[in-house]
């Protein structure tokens, strides 16, 4: 099994336009349960997407289970185990996962498994849906030779201070 | 145009899907749309043609919507013209419109959505992030490109845009057009070569829009670039050309003058216009809207992504469309309905040519200078919001849609929440002298004190400042209106 994933969703805050295509993305693909939800950071309405992170408090605070690491690394939620405890919304430390529980289960980003299990270059939908390009698919490697900046386990653009 | 796919969950279920490679995003009303495709809520059933046509007996005016393709606005031309006592107007957004004859009498380029990305300099007019969230990927490449580009927004009511701006303007409504021509502006892009001027048209601004076509135009031609008019309608260029090159009747017109019965295929001019007592007899929609809501016949009709079709982009481009689906059985087009009602009514419509008219540029003096009204106090304008479209007749049934933003947003400056007393986020009843809705309350930093700004795709937004017909003028406008607001506390559940 691996640790952890390989590329994660990261947003550029300098280029997010608030449109909230990513979150229209991921509902109309997850079964109207949208794990990318948009929330009010200063004056704009950013997405909270899923870290991903390689210690996981959402793993570990589920009760039954329901949110492991799977053979990819991803930090996914099993659907038929979720019994809609949200004990792993209160124990992100990022609040990525939202507090009212959808149909008495959680909604949790699992990068859109389905399509980029098989590499190709697919990305999540999220991420092909965002009309600015403030989203990106990326690995560590990346993530340098990009010289994207990462605070605390955050994504930011390259200068967080420039616009808001 | 949208890069967006249709798959099949189920063989009566379509959903979008977004390709990986396409690069350039899919906007949430393109995500909606695969939702609409199979809505509950579709117009279907029997095609009442007998009862439509016995109301068009004694004349009509047939009102036909912008997103079209060319064959079909042609098709619906050629129709008309063998039909006697009927006319035909393809509406157009009443800002759009003047704000496209204002850029075809400046004689300016047009530029494209990807053109914009080799521009070295910026002056945006509205919300044209919201207007078209994929323009932005454009803007946004150009400007890493050029590091020192500048990125001058003009704008009343509150925009994202603005907050990416290297420099902000921030006008009453209605002050656009000298904003534009002011000194600000000539400083910021001086040693700019290849100037990218957009522009989103909004209602609430008065008649300025047809001035801010022309002087943008004139602005990009100084400065070697372009103007790109960000459209509700994806075929409004072409309308407003065809309107005038096949002798049409302007939306102004159409809406003015009593030629018997009004007759509305595809469009929701009710939900449009914010009008609740104008006779429309005969309605075809997808979805019911306002203007289905008050017709004595209402006819189904296919939705512009079931046509497949040519688009007027940026000017001379043209863009061939394939359809995402076929209609449902037995929905007509626009045209093929309209082929039926001439031939109920006895009309006798020859076979169809198989040539597109002429979209070339028109021929429209420049505009005059118009005083915008403001009233004193606090007023009213519209925004634009990335999530919904247009009047909101199709958004309103998306899921999405109704749970992200079920209340229209109103915008307020923190001088007058303060004032107010009234909290970000808060419920809040928004009143005009013709109209009372609920909307939600968003403090932004950029806009002035004294100037509200609402989202436009909500009827009910729509009806707080009806649209005013200026025959002078032959255009339809929107002027700010006085408004008052107060909050209101939800009903709590027990
Ligand atoms: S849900 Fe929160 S805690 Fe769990 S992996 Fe994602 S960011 Fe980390
Ligand atoms: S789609 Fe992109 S620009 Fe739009 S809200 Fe999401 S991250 Fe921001």
């Amino acid at each position: 099994m691996s640790e952890e994933v390989v590329k994660r969703i990261l947003l550029d805050m300098d280029r997010c336009i608030e449109c909230g295509s990513c979150s229209a993305a991921c509902y109309y693909s997850h079964g109207a349960m949208p794990a990318v939800q948009s929330a009010r950071q200063g004056p704009a309405m950013l997405p909270v997407i899923c870290r991903q992170c390689k210690d996981a408090p959402c793993v570990a605070a589920c009760p039954v289970e329901a949110m492991i690491r799977d053979e990819a690394g991803i930090v996914r939620r099993r659907l038929s185990r979720c019994i809609g405890c949200g004990s792993c919304a209160r124990a992100c430390p990022f609040g990525v996962l939202p507090n009212d529980v959808t149909r008495k289960q959680i909604a949790k980003c699992d990068l859109c498994a389905d399509r980029t299990a098989s590499g190709n270059g697919a990305v999540p939908r999220c991420v092909a849906a965002c009309p600015a390009g403030a989203l990106r698919f990326a690995d560590e490697n990346e993530v340098s030779a990009g010289n994207i900046l990462i605070l605390g386990g955050r994504t930011t653009g390259k200068d967080r201070f420039k616009r808001r | 145009m949208c890069p967006m796919d249709v798959v099949w969950k189920a063989p009566d279920i379509p959903a979008v899907e977004y390709p990986s490679e396409a690069g350039a995003g899919l906007c949430p009303r393109g995500s909606a749309l695969g939702e609409l495709l199979a809505s509950p809520y579709r117009i279907r059933g029997s095609v009442d043609i007998e009862a439509a046509a016995g109301r068009m007996a004694g004349g009509a005016t047939v009102l036909i919507n912008a997103n079209l393709p060319l064959e079909e606005i042609a098709a619906a031309a050629e129709i008309v013209s063998a039909w006697n006592g009927v006319e035909l107007c393809c509406v157009v957004s009443p800002e759009d419109e003047q704000l496209l004859l204002g850029i075809e009498a400046g004689g300016a380029v047009y530029l494209a959505d990807d053109d914009l990305t080799g521009c070295d300099g910026f002056v945006v007019v509205g919300d044209v992030f919201a207007a078209n969230p994929r323009c932005a990927r454009n803007v946004m490449d150009a400007l890493a490109h050029h590091r020192r580009a500048p990125l001058v927004v003009i704008d009343a009511g509150g925009s994202v845009t603005a907050k990416f701006a290297t420099r902000r303007i921030i006008c009453r409504p209605g002050d656009e057009a000298d904003a534009l021509i002011g000194d600000e502006v000539a400083s910021a892009v001086e040693g700019c070569k290849r100037l990218g001027v957009i522009i989103s048209a909004e209602a609430g601004r008065g008649g300025v829009w047809r001035r801010v076509g022309y002087h943008a135009g004139e602005l990009a031609k100084s400065h070697g670039g372009g103007v790109s008019a960000q459209t509700v309608g994806a075929n409004a260029l072409a309308a407003v050309r065809l309107n005038k090159h096949l002798g049409l009747l302007s939306p102004a017109k159409a809406l003015k003058q009593d030629n018997g019965t009004l007759v509305a295929l595809g469009v929701d001019i009710l939900g449009m216009m914010g009008w609740a007592d104008v006779d429309v007899q005969v309605a075809a929609a997808a979805l019911p809207n306002r203007t289905t809501e008050s017709a004595q016949v209402v006819l189904p009709v296919a939705l512009a992504c079931e046509i497949s079709g040519t688009y007027l982009q940026a000017g001379t481009k043209t863009v061939q469309t394939s359809a995402l689906m076929l209609p449902p059985a037995g929905v007509p087009t626009v045209s093929e309905l309209l082929r039926a009602l001439a031939q109920a009514a006895g009309a006798n419509v020859p076979p169809l040519g198989g040539d597109l008219p002429t979209t070339d540029r028109v021929n429209v003096p420049a505009p005059d200078i118009t005083e915008t009204k403001v009233p004193d106090g606090r007023v009213l304008i519209a925004a634009r919001q990335a999530a919904r479209h247009g009047e909101g007749s199709l958004t309103a049934y998306a899921e999405w849609q109704k749970q992200s933003s079920p209340l229209p947003e109103i915008r307020i400056s923190q001088a007058d929440a303060a004032d107010l007393g009234l909290r970000d986020l808060a419920q809040i009843e928004v009143e005009t002298e013709s109209y009372k809705t609920i909307a939600r309350l968003r403090i932004v930093k950029y806009i002035s004190p004294g100037t509200l700004a609402i989202s436009e795709s909500y009827p009910e937004a729509r009806r707080l400042m009806p649209y005013v017909i200026d025959a002078e003028r032959d255009a339809i406008i929107s002027n700010p209106t006085a408004v008052s607001v107060r909050t209101v506390e939800p009903v709590k559940a027990h």
